[in-house]
């Protein structure tokens, strides 16, 4: 299980560089739509979160760390979603669209694979034969999906070979160094006992004196050759020191060299190139020290020793590799039972899993194309619904969930049918508050409603609908008003009055436009009712009454259309009359006064209630007064 | 009252400021007092014909006449700026 966790944490590792991050480590690990959605991921279970923490501490938190129950991958403080992941979701698209390896460059190239790690096995009869599978290096690493590596590899043996050749040259000089060092310890002391081999001076004379001089002239040239041997000796000494600690760090330096490479193929989820590697190492490095060389401060070490208790060696990196291969074959036979029975939500996470871990590896590299596609749609209507919700766009989200649900047998619909209804339900009710609103004329209400449900489901159909019903209500209610002032100008009470139901809908927020229409009602309700009296007083034969009646309303709506025409009825029936009256006024205006009062009294003998006459010949006698009260009263 | 000139209805009717200054006849009932006058002068109406002519008649105060309505008079009238008739001389028909 910690080895799972190691392995996947660290293949995962590269591909996340640009992942999505989630909000914060200590809530639950959350995706970037709400509630926590994950189609493809099939996130059913929310109590990976606890286990997420305490695993993750196993290790330190300096390597990041995934947890399967809730599909994300801690890692420096952060939390990533493993599926909810646009670069992760984008690479399985492309890799189940992409037909498989199995051209003949690719059968090629795995042959050749296979062949280098059979002549690098240990139990290969006659013992692993490392200058063949070097050769064969070049060639794996000219084939596009090696990428190179297999030439990094050669590259990093080759380098190590010509380190270790540096090695022996310094070996080699080192003990030539030596046996001149012996040379001239032999030569010193040689030279050291010549001097006490010398013979004595004799005592006195000539001779005696000579003999000293010489002797002493001989005992300093032995001290300036000894003083010489010991010089070139310390230099030797000196040398082979500088040797000796150059070959140390050739042969390090050599091996921490190769180790990175080991574990940056490792990382790289290179397993066969990792474990090619880890079997080259032993060939090379033949003290039979394989413990990874790493900083005792790095964090690598640290996990290591706090996780596993040992230090890291290139036998575990060999073992792990091997084990990823294994567990990635295992995926993807799991990956083909489940899709016998069309459980695509299982199948495309298995085979997630282990294109994750093993993007490189023959088995997923190989996996026939017709297996691939019966997962490719249902894998593209996950991510198209991780979008649509992330977009809030409810009604795509259950389209797809509907689709989802008939392709898979195991398809964990709950969580986005939870967000679709809780959408659905909320906005439905800030649409009937709005539709309330319309009603009642609430225009701030209604925009504050809309917008509350705009915020929750932007796409939804029947904000569009209830849009346009109240544009075609401010429509039709705008056009209701201005038909309303043009008949007001036009003075046309009669159809203003016939459409004064339309009228009191498109002003009911309009306080003065009401007053102005129930003005208009009342008045054409007055003078209807006028007509009709006179039309009943035309019809028992008091036509002059009938005229006076409807000529005292037509001045005050000569436009009426009921009024002109009955006026103009009754103008022909009490023609006599009417005559009498409007002779009157004629003669009135032009101060006939006599002529007048003449056809006044003539109308009121016609008509006596007449009030037309009456008041007539009331003016008619006041101005009279008037006028004549004038002359008198002038000075 | 001879020599006088009946007033034409059809002239008083058409123009009564254009027969003023006139001296005419006039008979016809007292039909109504239509407004006291200036001081004690009256103002009546008189119809003239069954036909429904009325013309306006002022009675000056210094006839200190008895008016009665329904009572046919022989009137000599005066034409007066304003169209109305005066009174100059009444006699009882």
């Amino acid at each position: 299980m910690k080895k799972l966790f190691f392995l996947m944490s660290c293949g995962l590792l590269p591909a996340q560089l640009s992942a999505q991050v989630l909000p914060s480590p200590s809530a639950a690990p959350a995706q970037s739509s709400p509630p926590p959605q994950n189609a493809s991921g099939g996130g059913t279970s929310s109590s990976g979160g606890g286990q997420s923490s305490s695993q993750g501490s196993m290790f330190g938190g300096v390597l990041p760390h995934m947890d399967p129950g809730s599909e994300t991958a801690t890692w420096d403080g952060k939390i990533w979603s493993m599926n909810n992941n646009r670069l992760v979701r984008s690479k399985f698209e492309i890799y189940l669209a992409t037909p498989e390896a199995n051209g003949p460059e690719d059968q090629a190239y795995r042959d050749i694979m296979a062949q280098i790690v059979l002549l690098l096995a240990p139990t290969r009869k006659g013992g692993p034969d490392v200058s063949s599978a070097f050769a064969l290096l070049p060639e794996a690493g000219a084939a596009k999906i090696d990428a190179g590596i297999c030439n990094t590899i050669a590259n990093g043996v080759y380098d190590v070979w010509l380190a270790q050749r540096k090695v022996t040259s310094l070996r080699s000089a080192n003990d030539a160094m030596s046996k001149r060092r012996k040379q001239l310890e032999w030569n010193n002391e040689v030279a050291m006992s010549n001097a006490e081999l010398a013979p004595a001076p004799a005592n006195g004379g000539k001779g005696g004196a000579a003999a000293g001089n010489a002797q002493k002239q001989g005992t300093a040239a032995s001290i300036g050759r000894v003083s010489g041997y010991v010089k070139e000796m310390a230099e030797i000494e000196a040398r082979k020191k500088l040797n000796e600690t150059a070959i140390g760090l050739s042969e390090v330096s050599g091996k921490i060299q190769f180790q990175a490479l080991i574990l940056q193929m490792f990382m790289q989820r290179r397993f066969e190139h990792a474990l090619i590697a880890c079997r080259l190492y032993p060939h090379m490095f033949k003290d039979g020290d394989s413990v990874l060389q790493l900083e005792d401060s790095s964090d690598l070490k640290k996990a290591f020793s706090a996780g596993m208790g040992v230090p890291p060696t290139v036998s575990m990196v060999d073992s792990l590799s091997s084990e990823a291969i294994r567990s990635v074959d295992e995926a993807v036979v799991a990956f083909d039972q489940l899709v016998m029975r069309q459980d695509y939500q299982s199948a495309s996470n298995r085979l997630m899993e282990a294109f994750a871990v093993g993007e490189y590896l023959p088995r997923v590299r190989r996996l026939p194309m017709i297996q691939k596609v019966k997962v490719l749609d249902y894998v593209r209507d996950g991510n198209q619904l991780i979008n649509a919700l992330e977009m809030k766009d409810f009604g795509l989200a259950e389209e797809l969930v509907t689709r989802m649900r008939k392709t898979s047998k195991d398809f964990d619909f709950s969580k986005p049918q939870a967000a679709i209804e809780t959408a659905r339900t909320v906005t439905d009710m800030h649409l009937i508050n709005a539709n309330v609103a319309m009603q009642k004329g609430d225009q701030v209400g209604y925009a504050s409603s809309m917008k509350s449900a705009t915020e929750i489901w932007p796409s939804n159909p029947k904000l569009r609908s209830l849009s346009e019903k109240m544009g075609q209500k401010s429509d039709v209610q705008s056009q209701a008003l201005m038909e309303l002032d043009r008949l007001l100008s036009q003075r046309a009470f009669r159809q203003i009055f016939d459409q004064q139901g339309q009228f009191f809908a498109a002003a009911f927020d309009d306080p003065a436009r009401q007053k102005q229409i129930e003005k208009v009602v009342a008045d054409v309700t007055e003078v209807t009712m006028v007509v009709k009296v006179a039309e009943e007083q035309s019809r028992s034969g008091n036509s002059f009454g009938a005229w006076e009646a409807v000529e005292k309303v037509y001045t005050r709506f000569p436009e009426d259309p009921e009024v002109t025409k009955i006026r103009s009825d009754l103008s022909v029936k009490a023609s006599e009359y009417v005559s009498a009256i409007e002779k009157a006024k004629q003669h009135e205006q032009r101060k006939q006064s006599g002529s007048a009062l003449a056809w006044y009294l003539k109308a009121r003998h016609m008509y006596p209630p007449s009030s037309f006459a009456s008041t007539g010949i009331e003016r008619v006698i006041t101005a009279v007064k008037a006028e004549s009260a004038a002359p008198s009263s002038a000075p | 009252m001879t020599g006088l000139t009946p007033l034409s209805m059809d002239e008083y009717l058409e123009s009564s400021n254009a027969l003023s200054g006139n001296t005419y006849k006039i008979e016809g009932t007292i039909d109504n007092r239509l407004d006291s006058w200036k001081g004690s002068d009256r103002l009546f109406s008189v119809q003239i014909s069954e036909a429904g002519s009325f013309v306006p008649v002022l009675v000056p105060a210094s006839l200190e006449a008895n008016i009665q309505r329904g009572q046919r008079y022989v009137l000599k009238v005066r034409v007066l700026e304003t169209g109305i008739l005066e009174v100059l001389q009444l006699l009882k028909a």
